[in-house]
Parts: structure tokens; C-alpha cells; sequence
């Protein structure tokens, strides 16, 4: 290795950065080279006057912003919104995991005929792609970006016909990433029913910061308006630790599952639109980084 | 790392408490004023900027829902205003180290007094103005990042969830960055002994 190649290590030991094997690396290097010792010394020097910079704020800063902010309490926009979207940056292994819990969808699943009945009273909810169970079966979807888990969906998992993954459009690079459920899961077991519906969008940062407050918190916590049952609650914090591994879940865990792959590019857009169906649902796209494919991962832990 | 009383804290500002808005100012902004002040090298332009960035904050904060951790999602926020007003007014940021006073006159900027370190010679004044020009003749991209992790002392990770990129790309560009930062202070310190070399001389007419 030349010279120049360590500079990267030598900057990786400034921030305490290096792995093990680096750090041994360059410590090996250094012992018989004389230029990177004095290159070292020359960075640790800049370092520290760089630290020794830092100059404290105007001392009026403080006052000049909370000026513009108005004392009264500010009436919470999205008081009235039922979904929770969290998508956070911590990264599970190679792949980023976005993970969409649905609890208590706000629809029943049943005869077409209500679905249609919802489907009027609920447009956002229709834009999203319908699935109708015989083309679902047959895999034939449109080749939106991402294919939302639509309660027609849900019909059609009660009559078992469709199965894990069908719903992915080979021809739209759906399948780009890892991860898809090699067998068949059950789907939603259960019937929907129209009460506390919550949608997170998951990875381990946000689920482990919503699991840190009480279902009264959350209840108080204005996006999720009052809608966390207790038990429902308790089925989410159950519901963590399976999904940290959601490849390996079971039918025997007693949770529903779907997973979509998409690849990163369309990442952002296929949560949004997973996230938009729900009305109120807000998602923050900049929050996603890094890598190459997604997988959005919808778990039913309605009891 | 969850740092739960941050999250309450940041409950009670998204919901419109802003006394807990400005727990969230007090803690945050000498980071972020030293990051607009690294990226514009103006004080002034720091501070108005880092106020643009707090008030985004306050009008956003209803669409924070703990997606990333805030202060990784403030750090972005800041850099992009910073960014965007350096694009803005397109032009090299001032190298300043004068601000005007009340009365227009322009006064030298109070460069905090470093204290000495144990093992190394005390970081002079000059060395710190030294530092502050080096720091602006950097292209934007090494000033970011070498001020996100020098000045904030953040992580690797934290760095590459800011800015978006990878976190091997973190690092091969921080060392980009300190050994651009080094070679121009080697040159400078260069110049600057030449200078007072010849100053004794009747001066080099480089204004340092």
C-alpha cells in the first residue's frame, strides 16, 4: 500500500472510525513510516484547532428566534390524523426495512359489494391500486411502483387464493431487491374492522422510539389521536422483536405479513404511495438513506 | 440512541408548546450557529441563518414524526439552508473576520482565546484566523462535511444519514477533506512566515 492509501485510515483513527483490522493496519504502517507519523501529527493539530473554534452563538440568537414563534399554544394541525408513518435511519443488515403495520384497517373485509361501498366513501383510499381477487391471483397488476395492500387483497386472503408476493409486478422491478417470502403466508387472517387503525412505517429507530412510549402517550401523542387500545398496543410491542426478523416469521407467530421488495430508487415513492392511501398519513421521504433495494413489509397485529 | 427525554421534549414542541421549542433552541444552536458560521464564514449571515433554520424547524415540526433522529434531520436542514443561501447569492462566501459595529465601522471579529493544549504549543489568535480562511477557501462539499464531524463531532453515521450518502463515502471524503485543509494551511503558514520575512523588509503587500 502507498503512502496515500492510508490516508483515509489515518483520518478514520482522528474520529475513532477505524475498524480493527484498519486500525491495526495503519499502526503497523506508522511504525515505519516517518512522513504518515508527521501527517498524523499535522491532522491531530488541525483537529484540535478546529475543536478549539467553536465560538458560542450571538447571545441574542435564542431570543431573536423565539420571537417570531407565537406563545399561544399553536392548535395541532393533524390532530385529527389516525396514521403514524415512521421511517427511520437505523439500517438492519444490507437491506433497509421499511416495515408498515396495519392494525384495524379502516374497512371491512367481506363481499365486494361493501368494498365498493367504502371504496366511494373512501377515495384516497381507491386510488391506490385495486385489486381485484381474480387478477390478483393471476399477478396481473398494474405496474405502479409499489402494490398496496388493498382490503380487496384482504377478501381474497380469506378465500386463500392469493398468495405472498403475488401481487408484485415482475415488469416493474418490483422484485429488485432480496428478501421476498419464499412460501406462501397466510394472509390477514382476521376481518377488518373499522376502529383504531395505525400505520408505521418502520425501521429500528422509529419502532424502537415509538415502543418507548406508554400506550396514554401515544393516545396523547396527537397523530395517533387517541386510537392505541391497550391490547392492540401490547400486540405492537410483541409484534418488535418478530419483525426485527420478518424473513423468518411464521404463521405460528400469529401475525400476518407481506412483504414488497422494491428497489431503492422507487423506495421513497412506493412508501409514499403505501403512506398516501391512508389519508392523513405524513411521510418524510429525506429520512430514507443508502442502499440498494427496500422491503416494505405490511404485518396485520390485529388480534 | 433514543434519548427519551428529547422525544418528550419534541412531543411537547410538536404539539405547539413553545417553551419547549426553545429548550430544543437553546440545546442545538451553538452546533448550529458553528455550522453557519463554518459554511457562510460571516457571522451575521450564521446568525440569520441559523434563525432561518430554527423557524423552519418550528413551522415543520408537526411533520416530525421521529422518522430520523432531530437532530439528525436539524443538521440537514441547516446544511441545505446554509447551501442554499451560498448558492443564492453566488458567490465565494466573504472571508470575513471584520464585522461591521453599530455605527458601520468595521471591527475586528472576537475570536475566542483557545487555551493552550498539554502537548502541543497554544494555538495562537493568528492561528485561529489562519484556520477560519483555510476553512472558506475549501470547496463547499469539504467545508460540510469537515465541519459536521469536526465542529458537531458527529458520527460517521450520522454524517452519512445527513447528507445522504454512504458511510465509506464519509470517510474517503473527510480525508479529502483534511488533507485539502492541510495543504493550504501548510501553504499559508508558508506565506505568512515569507510575509513577516520580508515585512521587516518594507513589507510583502499580501493582506494576511
Amino acid at each position: 500500500m502507498k503512502c496515500e492509501e492510508y490516508l483515509p485510515l489515518i483520518s478514520g483513527h482522528l474520529d475513532g472510525e477505524n475498524s480493527e483490522i484498519e486500525e491495526r493496519r495503519l499502526q503497523e504502517h506508522l511504525k515505519t513510516c516517518e512522513s504518515c507519523r508527521a501527517l498524523l501529527s499535522e491532522m491531530e493539530r488541525n483537529e484540535a484547532l478546529l475543536k478549539e473554534s467553536i465560538v458560542a452563538p450571538p447571545a441574542d440568537l435564542t431570543e431573536r428566534i423565539m420571537r417570531e414563534v407565537p406563545k399561544e399554544k399553536q392548535t395541532a394541525s393533524h390532530r385529527g390524523k389516525r396514521w403514524i408513518p415512521i421511517a427511520a435511519s437505523g439500517l438492519a443488515a444490507a437491506a433497509l426495512l421499511a416495515l408498515v403495520v396495519l392494525t384495524n384497517l379502516p374497512f371491512l373485509g367481506g363481499a365486494g359489494s361493501k368494498d365498493a361501498a367504502m371504496a366511494e366513501n373512501a377515495p384516497e383510499y381507491t386510488s391506490l391500486t385495486a385489486v381485484n381477487p381474480a387478477e390478483a391471483a393471476e399477478g396481473a397488476l398494474s405496474s405502479d411502483a409499489m402494490k398496496m395492500y388493498a382490503p380487496e387483497a384482504a377478501v381474497v386472503s380469506e378465500t386463500g387464493s392469493l398468495q405472498y408476493g403475488s401481487g408484485l409486478d415482475e415488469s416493474s422491478g418490483l422484485n429488485a431487491g432480496a428478501l421476498p417470502p419464499t412460501e406462501p403466508l397466510p394472509r390477514f387472517a382476521g376481518r377488518y374492522v373499522q376502529t383504531s387503525p395505525m400505520l408505521i412505517v418502520w425501521n429500528a429507530d422509529g419502532m424502537q422510539a415509538l415502543s418507548a412510549f406508554t400506550p396514554e402517550e401515544l393516545n396523547e401523542y396527537a397523530p395517533f389521536s387517541a386510537n392505541v387500545v391497550p391490547s392492540l398496543y401490547e400486540r405492537f410491542q410483541a409484534a418488535i422483536p418478530l419483525l426485527r426478523d420478518f424473513d423468518r416469521i411464521s404463521p405460528a407467530d400469529g401475525f400476518g405479513i407481506t412483504v414488497y421488495t422494491v428497489p431503492y430508487e422507487t423506495m421513497i415513492a412506493a412508501i409514499d404511495e403505501c403512506v398516501g392511501v391512508y389519508e392523513n398519513a405524513i411521510y418524510y421521504p429525506a429520512a430514507i438513506t443508502t442502499p440498494n433495494a427496500c422491503s416494505v413489509v405490511l404485518v396485520d397485529i390485529s388480534e | 440512541m433514543i434519548d427519551i427525554d428529547e422525544i418528550k421534549v419534541i412531543k411537547r414542541a410538536v404539539k405547539g408548546d413553545a417553551d419547549a421549542f426553545e429548550q430544543l433552541v437553546l440545546a442545538y444552536q451553538t452546533p448550529i450557529y458553528n455550522l453557519c458560521l463554518r459554511m457562510t464564514g460571516n457571522p451575521e449571515d450564521a446568525a440569520d441563518l441559523s434563525q432561518e433554520t430554527f423557524l423552519k424547524v418550528w413551522k415543520s415540526l408537526a411533520s416530525f414524526h421521529f422518522e430520523a433522529a432531530f437532530s439528525t434531520w436539524l443538521y440537514r436542514l441547516a446544511s441545505n439552508t446554509c447551501l442554499d443561501h451560498i448558492r443564492s447569492v453566488k458567490r465565494r462566501p466573504q472571508l470575513s473576520l471584520t464585522a461591521e459595529d453599530a455605527d458601520g465601522e468595521e471591527k475586528a471579529i472576537d475570536l475566542p482565546d483557545p487555551s493552550p493544549l498539554p502537548e502541543e504549543a497554544a494555538i495562537t489568535k493568528d492561528e485561529n484566523e489562519r484556520l477560519a480562511r483555510a476553512i472558506q477557501s475549501l470547496d463547499e462539499q469539504h467545508r460540510q462535511i469537515l465541519t459536521l464531524r469536526a465542529i458537531n463531532d458527529l458520527s460517521y453515521a450520522e454524517i452519512a444519514d445527513i447528507l445522504g450518502i454512504k458511510e465509506g463515502t464519509v470517510k474517503s471524503r473527510l480525508a479529502r477533506s483534511r488533507n485539502a485543509l492541510r495543504k493550504i494551511l501548510t501553504e499559508s503558514g508558508n506565506d505568512a512566515a515569507l510575509c513577516a520575512s520580508k515585512t521587516q523588509k518594507g513589507g510583502c503587500g499580501v493582506e494576511v
